[in-house]
C-alpha cells in the first residue's frame, strides 16, 4: 500500500467519521412536546393529586419516556458516541442537558427538602419549557453548527 | 508494526467499520443512507464482519416495521484500531524515509 493510499484512506475515515455527528437531525417534531408536557405533568401532579397517585405517575413517566426514546432512536437511526463529538456540536447538547437537569431534579429537591419557594405546578410549567423550548433551540444551534461543519469537511448531509 | 487487516481494508467495509467505531449502535438504513450502498451490497459486507466476529447484528420489533441495529464488538473495536494504528505507521514510515532521502540529499 502506498502512502498517498493510506493518507486518503485515514482522510476518508475522518470525514465518514465526522458524518455520523453532521447527520441532518431525524428528531421526530413530537418528542420535545412530549417530553416537556410528560415531564411538566409528572411534577405538577405532586401536587395536584395524592401523594400515592405520584408514584403511579412517576412509574408511567419513566416507561413512556423509555418508549419514546425507543421509537426516536428508531428515527433517528443511530446512538453516536458522545465522547468524539466535535466540541463545537457537543457544547449546546451539554447545556441543554445541564440546564434541564439544574431545573427538573434541583427544582423537585428543592421544592421536596428545603421548602422552597415554588410550588410543582410552577416546577412542571418552567420544567415543560425548558425542555421543549430549551430543547428545541439546543437542537436548532446544533443543526447550524452542524451544518457549518459538514460545509467545511465537505461532506453531503 | 502491526499488519493491515485485509478484511477491514475493503473501502466499503472501512467506511462501515468506521461508522460503528464512532456509535454504539447504528440502524441498517443509516448505514445504507451514509456510505450509499443498496440493501444487498450492505447485507454482504455486514454478514463478512459478523462471520469475521467483528460486528453483530440486532433485530428489533416484528413484521416490516422491524430494524435492524448493528454494533462492533471487542474484537472488532480492537481490529479496527490496530488497522487504523497500521495506516498511520504506514505514514509515519513514509515521512521518515522521506526525511532521510532529504538529508542524504542535503549531504
Amino acid at each position: 500500500m502506498t502512502e498517498s493510499s493510506a493518507r486518503s484512506q485515514l482522510e476518508q475515515m475522518e470525514r465518514d467519521r465526522l458524518s455520523v455527528y453532521v447527520a441532518r437531525s431525524k428528531v421526530p417534531w413530537w418528542y420535545l412536546p412530549a417530553l416537556g408536557i410528560g415531564t411538566g405533568l409528572m411534577l405538577a401532579s405532586y401536587e395536584l393529586a395524592h401523594p400515592l397517585m405520584t408514584v403511579v405517575v412517576v412509574l408511567a413517566y419513566v416507561a413512556g419516556v423509555g418508549g419514546m426514546v425507543r421509537v426516536m432512536l428508531d428515527e433517528v437511526g443511530i446512538l453516536p458516541k458522545f465522547r468524539g463529538m466535535p466540541a463545537s456540536l457537543l457544547r449546546p447538547l451539554t447545556v441543554f442537558f445541564a440546564v434541564a437537569l439544574v431545573v427538573v431534579f434541583g427544582g423537585a429537591v428543592g421544592a421536596l427538602f428545603f421548602e422552597a419557594p415554588w410550588g410543582y405546578l410552577e416546577l412542571g410549567v418552567v420544567a415543560c419549557v425548558v425542555l421543549w423550548g430549551g430543547g428545541r433551540l439546543a437542537l436548532r444551534v446544533h443543526e447550524a453548527r452542524a451544518q457549518r461543519l459538514a460545509d467545511e469537511m465537505g461532506i453531503e448531509r | 508494526m502491526t499488519d493491515l487487516d485485509p478484511l477491514i481494508h475493503a473501502p466499503k467495509r472501512l467506511r462501515i467499520m468506521t461508522i460503528l467505531h464512532t456509535a454504539d449502535s447504528v440502524e441498517f438504513a443509516f448505514l445504507q443512507d451514509r456510505l450509499g450502498l443498496s440493501a444487498s451490497d450492505l447485507s454482504k459486507q455486514m454478514s463478512a464482519l459478523a462471520e469475521a466476529g467483528y460486528a453483530k447484528a440486532k433485530k428489533t420489533g416484528r413484521g416490516p416495521g422491524s430494524t435492524t441495529w448493528y454494533n462492533l464488538t471487542r474484537s472488532g473495536r480492537a481490529a479496527y484500531k490496530s488497522h487504523v494504528a497500521a495506516l498511520r505507521a504506514l505514514l509515519d514510515d513514509a515521512v521518515e524515509l522521506e526525511g532521510g532521502a532529504t538529508v542524504e540529499g542535503d549531504g
